[in-house]
């Protein structure tokens, strides 16, 4: 990743009392923020998030597809 | 000098001076008046430029402020009480983002609240993300504060429309607060309850079929027993 660039993930969570598994993590990620956001996803499962949060790490770390 | 001034950041950028629109603001401006914008109160030069220019030295960033100010034309450098330490919006600058946060806090007080409140305008203007395309950390910040006010605010506003019999108006509140979040489980409860008090129940199922087959697609999950406990008695139609 050029050095210059920015990623962000924005997690925001919440807990719906009552659901068999009552978290809730949206997630919005980008590996450039000046492109915006690459996408956007619902979990509701801590290890799930974790995964999807250590994936984009590697993204940002991994060197830009050739041109 | 001109009082019809607003400064609006719900939903894109936009500043008007005399009720006009000024196009072209240099970036840099636009960031600054934002950013006071979403500030009641005079803001330090340092706190400004330290948030604004987070990756520059203090000196580039506090270079980087004058030139935000220096690139206002004249009368739009009206707008901004500069002082040696510290710069704000005038007084007299409407901002939307104010006026909004005091609907939705009047909307969530424990006081009455005012008629007014209870309308279609407050349907819409709870209907706004702050400034959707803007990814500065306190840009972001401040926008998913204002997303969490404004959907407790139409929770509430679509409760306060289905108490006054309005249930058309009620359907948009909740409707505008299932798209701006589809899998939290209140709001479809909500529009549920407004469905369910005039009567329709064919439409309070088919909310809950339609929240129920998102969630089990999004989650796998089965919605909780308090929802589904609104829709028990309903035969499936």
């Amino acid at each position: 990743m050029p050095a210059h660039r920015s990623g962000l993930l924005i997690i925001r969570a919440w807990l719906e009392p009552g659901s068999a598994r009552p978290l809730r993590a949206h997630l919005r990620l980008s590996t450039d923020v000046a492109a915006g956001f690459d996408r956007e996803v619902t979990l509701a499962n801590v290890d799930d998030v974790s995964s999807v949060v250590e994936g984009w790490l590697r993204d940002i770390l991994a060197p830009p597809p050739p041109k | 000098m001109n009082r019809d001034c607003a400064v609006s950041v719900l939903g894109t950028f936009d500043l008007s001076i005399g009720g006009q629109p000024r196009r072209g603001l240099p970036h840099g401006s636009q960031r600054l008046l934002a950013f006071l914008a979403l500030r009641d109160r005079s803001v330090t030069r340092t706190a400004i430029a330290g948030t604004l220019w987070p990756d520059a030295s203090e000196e580039h960033a506090q270079a980087s402020l004058r030139s935000a100010l220096s690139r206002l034309t004249e009368v739009e450098r009206t707008l901004v009480r500069v002082s040696l330490h510290e710069v704000a919006l005038a007084d007299y600058v409407v901002v939307d983002i104010r006026d909004a946060r005091r609907l939705a806090h009047r909307l969530l007080g424990t006081e009455a609240t005012p008629h007014s409140d209870i309308s279609e305008a407050a349907i819409e203007a709870l209907s706004v993300e702050l400034l959707p395309d803007w990814y500065d950390d306190w840009a972001v910040i401040e926008a998913e504060e204002w997303r969490q006010l404004r959907l407790h605010a139409l929770d509430v506003l679509a409760e306060k429309l289905t108490a006054s019999g309005r249930y058309a108006d009620a359907t948009s509140a909740a409707l505008a607060a299932v798209r701006a979040e589809p899998l939290r489980e209140t709001a479809h409860a909500i529009l549920i309850q407004v469905f369910l008090a005039e009567g329709n129940r064919a439409e309070a199922f088919s909310a809950y079929e339609r929240y129920r087959a998102l969630l089990k697609a999004e989650l796998g999950l089965e919605p909780t027993p308090r929802i589904q406990a609104l829709v028990q008695d309903i035969q499936r139609p």
